[in-house]
């Protein structure tokens, strides 16, 4: 204590120093002002951020600290490393060194005033962020994250920093050398391990899940004190090995000893930390690789079915007690021995009961083994009681998701969630089927995929004590008894359920009845953000509803099931996955939809936003909507978006790709009330989910090809040309991908069977057999004989091929044309094309029209929720087809898109905007299809020879590395598990250095109507397309020109983005070279003459360059025909 | 109080020995250090005041081991390095608050009132709250000075103090030494340039590569020099050979041609007045004699 004053001195005299230099008042200045500049554009009321950034009562304070972070990391490292340079290089140092004072007690103060000066300035981000947060920003406020995230994210990695700097800096003795370390690693950490093994690396806590929950604050506690309490310890560590080994020499002895007890201790508990992260992370792997192999070994015994099912539950802390009345059924055509249950394995049996008597049971991990004292007999039942008690173990939870993908990062902007499965504490309970909480029969459906993947329907009551000021929320008919401790809820389900799920915890309510279904929603105390932009809706509420589930039901060809509808508001980290098997996700509950807290990760839950663009439509457009009609649309878009998946709107352009969690109704539909059961085809009823799903959903999207080059189903067709469904399914690697293939192929079976057997009496067909099939498991086979309309149709072939087949139909389309006609005394517009299948297999198209008339509307689709199209068609395309369509419309036609599902196409989806319509007199009007078999040598022309980029004659002539720092901003910010895809997207904003592929249809093609692009250049880069000529002579020389289209928003930005002005060739001939020039000004889409050359016979070429006096340059295909 | 430096040796990593076989005794009063650059002078102050620890020897304090009691040894000493050109965000009356809280001043009135009375004596007043890097060479060496007092050391290592002063500011320092010399203190001045000696010092060594030549009084090297110093008159041209055939240490123009001092056992060809060396006279003389000797011996070694 003799030298407190001394280091207090110190650390006051060292802060000082810091202060006042100009360096560290720069920079910090510097960050004060963008971090209030990016709190004013992200987190304040006139800002104009993404919702999903400032959502959350943690998302500012996080975003704040950890930019903070990163930034007073790596000065950090400049500061200490330059104070101990200076102690150790300048002379005048020594007038300190000479004084009496430990060289601990020198050092520390050092460090001290340095980490107080920084605390400060995370300090200061902190209040400015709060300012902004709480009075200037709409954002729900609460102060626990500032501390917590100061805590847990800052002072970490600050006292790390500055502990590695310090000990490298007295072992290396080279500031530079030191900075160039420590700067790597910041590098590497951000760059390239991000959150590799559990994040261990992650210093700044960039990639660490971590996020604060107004539900259940962090829900991963104890994983951020092991990590981030292993580089706080590391650094201490660091920072006591520094005081031993600085370079003067030392004085005291205890405290030498001190220190070095305090270096020994902190960096060995770091070390065990880190490990013990590691191993906890690694042990969780192994933990689930254990329940999967003994689940794989039960797959194929018989299992008795659950009937019924009583659950009463109560629940202290993370402490769960529960007996379950099960009345069970054998329905297989053999007695059962013992009967097979699965429960979560931290729930611990104690006893097992039927009728009075106890029965003998073994529970192994999740699987729990019941003995009856007789067999059961088949078609014989009996009941067992159940009492269990215990936790939940979340790693049961999603079995059947491989590992890469459960360890993928929840991200949200810049945050990353941990993502949890249930929740269980005191104050706030979430429980779903996932979890375990009660016993099923056999194997809880997709553990043991594609084995086992159906579910029971069970007749569920529950009963739950709760705290009065809690709300329990299950499925069925809920009833409130007040008790001395609290309150009891009991809940009895109307109607057999697939799963049962309970959430407890401090709830606001609202509710409105619509033709005797109760809909209501369920958000936390202060959550109701929503509740200005709706304060209008009053009466028209009930109408709007009733119209939106109309619409919906009339679709679909089904009909809601329940009496009730919820949506309830859950905790941020709360996840789910889609699956291979169902195309229910456990946001989804029978009567129950879950909103993540705020609806922050919603597509039209940014209400503020939907209001802003309506009032900017509202302006453009020169009208004024009332805030009735203003509070429907947003109702009706929100309804659309996020509930019902039929509207393509979306705020947030990139964070549906990426995260999982769906809060789509559809299963209440489908996976709740019906199941097709199919040991061949385990993904059939995914198929037909699917299908139905699609029946009602938005067309599909290709925005995201501008961001990802191809969209999903693109991906999934490029490798369904290699791969079939079935070998697919089978190789455990890629579930992402596997997911985005089966949702592109799932649908597309129903769809060509309907093509085949005629779409109206298909669609009838279904909601018939549904709608009398309801709450219980049915073969396929009994599916397969109501579908099919006649003996000769093989309805299992076209499934087998479906999931065998590597083949896939191909469409080329040709001779489009729209114009009008006179139709009687009407003039009505025409829209002919010849479609044409060679491959093959037979496939389907579906083409779309939507109609200038409703195009004119100011309003966009998506925002007025109607988005299908005004005219459409499926069209069959048998193998070996070709057929002449022709469609009369009465309002002119503005838009066509042709969606070709599962093909060789790509693009998969083709646009085309007609412009005026010309009448032409005299030509027969012609609505229907007229088919012709398809004979390929029909198209050749004798004398026409093209060359495609696609095509062996394509070549980059001059290839040139893309630059490093672009390398590396595109690892930053590109997704880290792309599929790897031959093609780029057609970035405007981001034109690649060196030709690269991309396709778009305006791009010549057979299927694939690719192209390359790169950035205009200097004329270096070259490209060339090869021919071989049969013979010599006078040949027209053609460049196909591809007139894209770029996005509206990009055209407004920037002039002269098109691929316009001059594009420069140089044509090899029989007398050497010619520069020629395209005149693109000049030219029109499609085939235009370069030049009339005489060419000898033999290889000749045709080169482009890359000069361009316009931003980008394309290269599409080139085509020699003999005069 | 009493220093005893005992076979001190010093050789650096690099293999260089910057001081060998090293015995002193310094006692209170004012001990000069005087030799040439690179004669390891700095070395051995850094050794004295604990910043660098010897090779071999030992040295004590009043018996009390350096390298076994550094933290009481540190409360003696005051130190002002050659070099002081830091700290210079601080203001002039931190620096010594700071350095005042360091030598365990903690009551903070008495340490301000000490600060002010340091900077009043030091002639700083006016500079209190001047930035350090605003102050002049004279003012730095001044605070170096207060900064080195102000925890009342008993033992004050001075290192090459006068560099770079102007006479004035020179003139002050010394002063200000010769008036700490009067208090029961060790000052240890170590310097190379004679004149910071001659007007203080009762006791001096001699520092040359590394070893102690010489370790007397003053007045005993002037002795030492005593018939080996002359004065004479030469012209422009005798210059220029006296110059090749003698130390020279001073030329004063003269009516015709120059009056030079110089260094020679004895001076036969030409008329030439013994006179009266002072310290700098005999220290060059004694270099001169020691250098020679040197040579003499190396040219036998290499024999």
């Amino acid at each position: 204590m003799i030298y407190l004053a001394a280091f207090l001195s110190v650390a006051r005299y060292e802060a000082k120093v810091l202060l006042r230099s100009w360096s560290f008042r720069i920079l910090s200045a510097l960050a004060l002002v963008i971090l209030i500049l990016m709190n004013i554009g992200l987190g304040s009321k006139v800002g104009r951020a993404p919702y999903h950034f400032s959502a959350l009562a943690g998302s500012l304070p996080l975003m704040n600290l950890k930019l903070m972070n990163v930034f007073v990391g790596i000065i950090a490292v400049f500061f200490a490393s330059d104070w101990l340079k200076r102690d150790y290089r300048h002379d005048s140092t020594a007038v300190v060194h000479v004084r009496s004072i430990p060289n601990a007690h020198y050092v520390l103060g050092k460090v001290g005033g340095t980490v107080v000066v920084f605390l400060a300035l995370i300090l200061a981000v902190a209040v400015i962020g709060f300012i902004f947060h709480a009075f200037l920003s709409y954002t729900p406020f609460s102060w626990q994250p500032y501390l917590y995230y100061i805590l847990l994210v800052n002072l970490p990695t600050l006292v790390f920093m500055i502990g590695v700097t310090l000990i490298l800096m007295t072992l290396l003795r080279s500031q530079a050398l030191v900075f160039i370390l420590m700067l790597g690693y910041a590098l590497l950490t951000l760059i390239f391990l991000k959150s590799h093994l559990f994040a261990l690396f992650d210093v700044f806590a960039f990639f660490q899940p971590l996020f604060y929950s107004d539900f259940i604050g962090f829900s991963n506690l104890g994983e951020l004190l092991r990590v981030r309490g292993m580089y706080f310890c590391a650094g201490i560590g660091a920072i006591g090995a520094t005081t031993l080994l600085f370079r003067r020499l030392s004085q005291s002895r205890p405290a030498n000893i001190l220190m070095a007890t305090v270096a020994i201790v902190s960096l060995s508990a770091s070390l065990i930390l880190g490990f013990s992260h590691l191993e906890s992370g690694l042990a969780a792997g192994e933990y689930r690789q254990t329940l999967k192999s003994l689940s794989h070994n039960v797959a194929e015994l018989p299992k008795a079915k659950v009937t019924d099912c009583s659950l009463d539950l109560e629940f202290k802390e993370d402490h769960l007690n529960c007996m379950a009345d099960l009345r069970i059924v054998n329905q297989n055509s053999l007695s059962l021995d013992s009967l097979l249950f699965s429960i979560n394995p931290g729930l611990k049996v104690t006893s097992v009961t039927s009728g009075n008597s106890e029965i003998d049971y073994r529970q192994v991990e999740h699987l729990l083994w019941i003995k009856p004292h007789r067999p059961l007999l088949p078609d014989s039942m009996m009941t067992l009681a159940i009492t269990y008690a215990g936790t939940i173990n979340q790693r049961y939870c999603y079995l059947d998701i491989a590992e890469e993908r459960l360890e993928k990062t929840y991200r949200l902007f810049l945050y990353s969630i941990p993502k949890v499965y249930t929740v269980l504490g005191s104050d706030y309970l979430l429980l779903t089927a996932e979890s375990g909480f009660y016993p099923m029969a056999g194997l809880s459906p997709g553990v043991a995929f594609p084995r086992q993947t159906s579910r029971h329907f069970v007749n569920f009551s529950l009963t739950v004590p709760t705290a009065s000021d809690l709300k329990a929320l299950s499925q069925g008919i809920c009833h409130v008894d007040t008790t001395a401790a609290g309150l009891k809820y009991t809940f009895t389900s109307e109607q057999p359920l697939p799963q049962l799920s309970l959430v407890v915890g401090e709830y606001e309510e609202r509710s409105i009845t619509v033709d005797s279904i109760t809909y209501s929603l369920y958000h936390r105390p202060g959550h109701a953000y929503y509740e200005s932009y709706f304060e209008e809706t009053g009466d028209t509420l009930t109408g709007l509803i009733r119209e939106l589930k109309d619409d919906y039901e009339m679709q679909l060809g089904l009909e809601y099931p329940y009496l009730r509808l919820a949506l309830v508001e859950t905790p941020i980290q709360f996840y789910s996955y889609k699956r291979l098997w169902s195309l229910a996700q456990e946001m989804v509950q029978p009567e129950i939809v879950f909103i993540p807290e705020l609806g922050a990760i919603g597509d039209a839950t940014d209400f503020r936003r939907l209001q802003r663009i309506a009032r900017r439509r509202q302006e453009r457009a020169n009208q004024e909507d009332s805030p009735q009609e203003l509070a429907a649309q947003h109702f009706t878009t929100f309804v659309k978006t996020d509930l019902l998946g039929s509207s393509s709107f979306r705020l947030n352009i990139r964070s549906r790709d990426r995260i999982d969690p769906l809060s789509y109704i559809i299963p209440n539909y489908t996976s709740f009330v019906m199941q097709i059961t199919s040991d061949r085809w385990p993904v059939l009823n995914y198929a037909l989910e699917s299908y139905i799903f699609s029946k009602a959903a938005a067309p599909q999207q290709t925005g995201g090809r501008r961001f990802q080059g191809l969209t999903p189903t693109e991906r999934a067709n490029l490798r369904l040309c290699r791969t079939s469904l079935a070998d697919m399914l089978a190789s455990p690697e890629k579930q992402d991908q596997r997911q985005a293939i089966l949702a592109a192929k799932g649908a597309y079976l129903p769809t060509l069977w309907a093509a085949q057997v005629g779409p109206e009496w298909f669609a009838a067909r279904l909601d018939t057999f549904l709608e009398t099939h309801r709450y219980r498991a049915i073969p396929a086979e009994s599916l397969f004989a109501s579908l099919s309309p006649a003996d000769s149709f093989a309805v299992e072939e076209l499934i087998e091929s479906w999931y065998h087949d590597t083949t896939m139909a191909g469409y080329l389309i040709s001779d489009l044309e729209c114009y009008n006609v006179r139709d009687g005394e009407r003039t009505r517009s025409q829209v002919k094309f010849t479609i044409t299948n060679p491959e093959p297999v037979a496939g389907v198209v579906e083409v779309g029209f939507r109609t200038r008339r409703r195009e004119m509307r100011f309003m966009p689709r998506w925002l007025r929720g109607d988005e299908s199209f005004d005219v459409s068609r499926t069209i069959l395309m048998p193998a070996a087809t070709t057929k002449e369509i022709g469609i009369l419309f009465d309002d002119p036609p503005a838009e066509m898109t042709l969606e070709t599902y599962v093909s060789r196409n790509l693009p998969s989806v083709v646009r085309k905007r007609f412009s005026e319509l010309k009448l032409r007199e005299n030509v027969r009007p012609f609505d229907g299809e007229v088919s012709a078999y398809y004979d390929s040598d029909s198209i050749k022309t004798a004398g026409e020879y093209v060359v495609d980029n696609e095509d062996p004659g394509f070549t980059v002539v001059t290839e040139t590395e893309e630059n490093l720092l672009r390398r590396l901003i595109h690892g930053l910010f590109d997704s880290e598990d792309e599929d790897e895809v031959p093609y780029v997207p057609l970035r405007f904003w981001d034109l690649p250095g060196n030709w690269q592929p991309t396709t778009a249809s305006e791009f010549y093609g057979r299927y694939i109507h690719s192209g390359y692009f790169k950035e205009a250049g200097d004329g270096s880069q070259v490209v060339a397309w090869n021919v071989e000529l049969a013979e010599a002579g006078d040949y027209d020389i053609y460049y196909h020109v591809a007139e894209l289209r770029m996005p509206g928003w990009w055209r407004r930005h920037r002039r002269g983005s098109q691929d316009r002005g001059k594009k420069h060739f140089i044509v090899y001939h029989e007398d050497g070279s010619d520069e020629a020039a395209l005149d693109l000004d000049l030219s029109e889409s499609g085939w235009n003459l370069i030049g009339t050359y005489r060419l000898s016979a033999g290889v000749n070429r045709v080169e482009l360059t890359d000069q361009a006096s316009t931003p980008f340059v394309t290269a599409d295909a080139v085509k020699w025909v003999k005069r | 109080m009493r220093i005893t430096i005992t076979d001190l040796e010093k050789r650096y990593r690099g293999g260089k020995q910057a001081l060998r076989d090293i015995n002193l005794e310094i006692e209170s009063g004012m001990f000069g250090l005087l030799g040439p650059n690179g004669a390891g002078k700095t070395t051995l102050m850094r050794i004295l005041v604990t910043l660098l620890k010897p090779t071999a020897g030992q040295v004590s304090v009043d018996g009390l081991d350096l390298q076994k009691y550094r933290r009481q040894i540190r409360r003696l000493f005051g130190y002002l390095p050659q070099e002081f050109s830091l700290f210079s965000r601080f203001r002039t009356w931190e620096f010594l608050d700071y350095v005042a809280t360091l030598d365990g001043v903690k009551d903070r009135k008495r340490r301000l009132a000490k600060v002010d009375q340091m900077l009043d004596q030091f002639g700083l007043f006016a500079a209190r709250d001047r930035r350090v890097s605003k102050l002049s060479g004279g003012m730095k060496r001044r605070l170096g000075i207060a900064q080195t007092l102000i925890g009342e050391p008993r033992i004050i290592v001075v290192d090459e103090p006068t560099v770079g002063l102007d006479p004035e500011e020179r003139l002050r320092f010394r002063n200000i030494v010769a008036d700490l010399s009067r208090r029961d203190i060790i000052i240890v001045l170590s310097t190379h340039i004679v004149g910071d000696i001659s007007s203080t010092c009762s006791d001096m060594a001699l520092l040359n590569e590394g070893k102690i030549v010489f370790n007397d009084s003053p007045q005993a090297l002037i002795d030492c020099a005593r018939g080996q110093v002359w004065t004479l008159n030469a012209s422009d041209y005798e210059l220029d050979d006296l110059k090749g055939r003698y130390p020279v240490i001073s030329t004063i123009p003269a009516e015709q041609g120059y009056e030079v001092r110089l260094i020679a056992t004895e001076i036969t060809d030409r008329s030439a007045q013994a006179v009266e060396p002072n310290l700098e006279d005999a220290y060059i003389a004694f270099m001169q004699t020691f250098a020679a000797e040197a040579n003499v011996l190396s040219e036998e070694v290499d024999w």
